[in-house]
């Protein structure tokens, strides 16, 4: 009966209980003597891009509160990390590593997973020992907009104003108008044209504007004579 | 349709967080252009040769900051460095030299790494698990350098240093009653020893082979205590020293079976008080007696935006803000700094600045005397460091207290006053009772006591007989048996507010609470059921009105706060969802202002309004400040200073509690971000690239000059100094300005408008002739 009992104990803690017994055990750190445990992995190789970069890789637990040295082939080992739940992180100065979340069981028993802040309940399990996966070289900087003739020739607005410039400019050298035959063909071309009944735009604008120029006038004089 | 407003608002996010970052960034090309970094290494505490087949120009060094670097023994270059970890867990506890590598004990005593001398490298590591941590573990080098035997508290073991393997590990005998501090060997044996508090001296002989204990010998010797300090000499001998009757004991084992007393005086001439004692090897019999001396780090920023950096005591630095060199050093004998919430300060003073000459500009220090625990002034100029006064200035009391006028004297010196042990106020320098007879009557002081969990508030007043004192006006108990007092932050005495309010979309303004006597108090505890618990306390320290206070549950220092004219950005760590996050507060009085002309704390206006909001943040915060600049117009930035060695500058605008959740017409129309729970770290962001500094405990800034520029200082293990500019250079030329075309440009078009004048009168003067 008992047995049948911790079977299942044991169950609930592998589906979501076990993060309250982590949380138990991390709580209680100062109280029990918690197994500590060594944690392994490996950082991807980065000697294609520098020579000491084992030196200058380290890992982080939680920010530092414990941390793992890297060798030559890349793998490391946190020791003494007593049962909780950690956030390993490989730091280099100049690149970017995926972090991991470690959880130690108050056994020992060791659970790499993606870290996910804003839903930490949901697991996402990874192997173990760690795998670091590089993102790539960090880039600090943001690039100096350096001045090119072709980036302004380029420029839609520059485009905008100087192919009208080619086409009223240019086209009617191209085509020879002092020809007499092209003359005639032009022409022929605008009487065959229908004839629109268009309104004159200049008599249009002077019988809108005429009434209002005439009072503005008018007012003027008014203003003189007083 | 909620999911897509959702992505909508990501997606808006995204755009304006690019938009900031793209504002932020450095240029490549302003690497070092007015930023240097130091990168440090602290106190050495172990330091060899190294004498690997490759080199012998290094010098390998374990310090008191918990590293372990390699030194250049020509320049003393930095050639390659390691952090151990800050708390008990990274302190060196040896070092050696075993072939080409260098071999270190850390951990507590159950971790043993050996380095390539060369390039840094871990060549292999070792842990004893069955090992436990140990405060002070013993160590020592064997058969050839090629074992390396530990001792702990519980258990002894041997590690061979070709590999690392763990030859064997032994549980030392009778390890609860017996408490073993020394060992020795010869060539076959290992022997331990250990005391019986007030009983003897136990000598127990292992084999260095196998690890079994072979015997036990008893060493009778009633003085000895838990306490006290011995030390073996390479020779095998035992020394230790009793105190109280300032004996030295020594003892030659195994073939000794009785220990040599030999009075201190005989050895040591006068002595007058003896504190602390520890051994040093002079030769291989004899010994020397050696007082460590005290570390510690301050800094300042004068005015005219030179850094003076502080630090160290009994040291002073200055130093050069623009290149990072040491002008300047002093020391201030028989300085002592005092205890504050658990940390030791040295509070700095600027009694003038560098804005009144002829006046030299005065800093000051103050600490306390080593033996009689009087305050102790060292007055000196931030220039030269020179002392300001014939000699440092002794005070005849005990300082309880300390603060700085606002107003100044006929000198232009903004005085200090002093409270001492019996509520009494003295002032600094003396001639000033006048600035201070003025300033009893509207100037109040506050204490917070970490021990009582008590913050009392002062007033001051001038009595025929005392002379200047304070009487307690009003306390505020903070602290119940289950939490403590962490933090005390108020507001920066320089700081300019510009806006009174802040407009909001419809036009209609919402005036900030600008309480210049609001202090933030953070407690720490655990509730009944053991859960750890923030609460963050804003206290008026004038009428001791609690304005504020806010708890929460299951969350855990340590707490970095930043406070700053209306609002309160803190930083703390989850415990339940195993998370820092970061909180922003701000206070506001509503849509009127009940006193346009000034704040008074005595009549104050109605609660504020607060508003607040916490955000995840995927990092470690070590230390938190924001930018300060001389007319407050500027935007504020929130610089932190991460675990992983970046210092990263954030617009405040992120951490503001009105981000809406769902963004209206409104909040676009007042530039708000919408809300997203997690405020990421874009490496854009990190002001120090990939200088990466270390261990940082507070980060400094200073208005410069220039209302653009905010001067940053960050110190602790490394030092590193930058300015930054907020809202962008606005009042200075950008420094990739183009000189050279603008100067072209213009005198193209000088000497074409000459050219034309000339022109023009000649076709003038060709008309007039026609």
């Amino acid at each position: 009966m008992d047995e049948v009992e911790s079977r299942y104990l044991n169950i609930v803690i592998f589906k979501d209980g076990e993060l309250k017994l982590l949380q138990f055990s991390y709580e209680n750190e100062d109280y029990i003597s918690p197994i500590k445990t060594t944690v392994e992995g490996k950082v991807p190789s980065l000697k294609e891009y520098t020579d000491d970069w084992a030196l200058n890789t380290i890992i982080h637990v939680d920010g530092g509160q414990y941390i793992g040295f890297v060798r030559n082939d890349g793998s490391f080992a946190v020791h003494n990390v007593p049962p909780g739940s950690y956030v390993f992180q490989a730091v280099n100065p100049d690149f970017d590593f995926e972090p991991v979340r470690v959880d130690v069981n108050s056994k020992g028993k060791i659970r790499v997973r993606k870290v996910n802040y804003i839903q930490s309940s949901q697991v996402e399990v990874v192997p173990h020992p760690i795998k670091f996966r590089l993102r790539g070289p960090i880039n600090y900087f943001q690039k100096r907009e350096t001045w090119r003739i072709t980036d302004m020739l380029l420029s839609p607005m520059v485009l905008m104003m100087v192919l009208p410039l080619v086409v009223i400019g240019v086209l009617p050298k191209l085509i020879n108008t002092q020809d007499p035959e092209t003359q005639k063909e032009l022409q022929n071309q605008m009487s065959n044209m229908p004839k629109y009944d268009m309104p004159d735009l200049s008599e249009m604008f002077t019988s809108l504007l005429g009434g209002s120029t005439k009072s503005t006038v008018k007012s003027k004089g008014k203003r003189r004579k007083d | 349709m909620a999911a897509s407003t959702c992505i909508l608002n990501f997606v808006k996010c995204l755009i304006i967080l690019f938009f900031v970052n793209v504002s932020l960034a450095l240029y490549a090309d302003q690497v070092g252009k007015f930023d240097w970094n130091q990168k440090l290494i602290g106190k050495v505490k172990y330091a060899l040769f190294d004498h690997s087949t490759h080199s012998s120009k290094r010098i390998v060094v374990a310090t008191e900051e918990n590293v372990i670097a390699a030194l250049n023994s020509k320049t003393g270059a930095i050639l390659w460095r390691h952090v151990f970890e800050k708390t008990s867990v990274g302190i060196v506890h040896a070092l050696y030299n075993v072939g080409n590598d260098v071999v270190t004990l850390t951990g507590g005593g159950n971790i043993i790494r050996s380095w390539n001398s060369a390039t840094g490298v871990l060549h292999w590591e070792s842990v004893a698990s069955k090992s436990t941590a140990t405060d002070n573990p013993q160590s020592l080098l064997m058969l050839e350098k090629k074992t390396l035997v530990v001792l702990t508290s519980d258990t002894v073991f041997a590690v061979g240093l070709a590999t690392g393997k763990i030859k064997w590990t032994a549980e030392v005998p009778n390890k609860d009653t017996v408490v073993y501090k020394h060992f020795y060997t010869d060539l076959d044996n290992l022997y331990l020893i250990g005391t019986v508090e007030g009983s003897h001296v136990t000598i127990a002989t292992i084999s260095l082979e196998t690890g079994k204990v072979k015997l036990q010998t008893q060493v009778p010797a009633s003085w000895v205590l838990l306490s006290t300090t011995c030390k073996m000499l390479q020779s095998g001998r035992l020394i230790c020293f009793e105190p109280r009757m300032k004996y030295l004991y020594s003892l030659q084992p195994p073939s000794g079976d009785q220990f040599v007393p030999t009075a201190l005086s005989d050895v040591m001439g006068q002595l007058m008080v003896i504190k602390d004692v520890s051994f040093t090897d002079l030769h291989a019999d004899s010994v020397g007696v050696q007082v460590a001396p005290d570390h510690h780090i301050v800094i300042t920023v004068d005015a005219s935006g030179q850094a003076k950096l502080v630090k160290d005591l009994p040291q002073v630095f200055g130093i050069d803000n623009l290149s990072g060199e040491v002008i300047w050093q002093k020391l201030i004998p028989g300085i002592v700094p005092f205890q504050q919430l658990g940390k030791e300060t040295l509070p700095l003073f600027v009694l003038r600045t560098t804005a009144h000459f002829p006046h030299p500009p005065e800093y000051a220090v103050l600490g306390k005397h080593k033996a009689t625990g009087n305050g102790l002034l060292d007055v000196f100029n931030p220039i030269t460091g020179r002392c300001m006064t014939r000699e440092v200035i002794q005070l005849n009391y005990r300082v309880q207290h300390v603060s700085q006028l606002a107003q100044h004297d006929a000198d232009f010196v903004r005085p200090v006053i002093f409270v001492d042990t019996n509520k009494l106020i003295h002032v600094y320098p003396e001639t000033a009772t006048d600035v201070l007879m003025e300033a009893v009557a509207h100037n109040y002081l506050f204490s917070a006591d970490a021990d009582t969990g008590v913050v009392t508030g002062y007033r001051m007043s001038l009595t025929a007989e005392k002379g200047f004192t304070s009487e307690p006006v009003w306390s505020v108990i903070l602290s119940k048996d289950t939490q403590r007092i962490t933090n005390v932050v108020a507001k920066r005495q320089n700081e300019h507010v510009h806006s009174q309010g802040r407009v909001l979309g419809d036009r209609s303004v919402l005036y900030k609470y600008l309480n210049p006597n609001l202090v933030v108090f953070t407690t720490e505890g655990q509730d009944d059921q053991e859960k750890s618990y923030v609460t963050l306390y804003l206290i008026d320290v004038i009428s001791g009105q609690v304005v504020f206070s806010a708890n929460h549950q299951r969350a855990k220092g340590p707490v970095n706060i930043v406070h700053s004219e209306n609002w309160v950005v803190y930083t703390y760590w989850n415990q339940r969802l195993r998370r820092h996050e970061v909180a922003a507060l701000e206070m506001y009085e509503g849509r009127t202002q009940s006193n346009t002309t000034a704040f008074s704390s005595l009549a104050p206006p109605p609660t504020p309004i607060v508003e607040r909001q916490a955000y995840i943040l995927p990092y470690t915060v070590v230390a938190m400040t924001t930018t300060i600049t001389e007319k407050g117009i500027t935007n504020r930035h929130i610089l932190l200073a991460l675990a992983d060695g970046g210092i990263l500058d954030l617009p405040k605008a992120l951490l503001d509690p009105r981000r809406p959740n769902t963004p209206t017409a409104e909040h676009r129309e007042e530039g708000l971000i919408p809300y997203m729970p997690e405020i990421g770290a874009p490496k854009e962001m990190i002001i120090n690239y990939n200088r990466s500094v270390f261990n940082i405990d507070a980060i400094y800034s200073a208005p410069a000059g220039l209302e653009s520029t905010t001067l940053i200082f960050a110190y602790g293990l490394d030092l590193f100094c930058t300015r930054v500019w907020p809202s962008k250079m606005f009042d200075v030329l950008k420094d990739d300005f183009d000189y050279w075309l603008i100067s072209v440009v213009l005198t193209a078009l000088i000497l074409s408008s000459i050219i034309l004048q000339k022109m023009a009168a000649r076709k003038q003067l060709h008309a007039a002739w026609k």
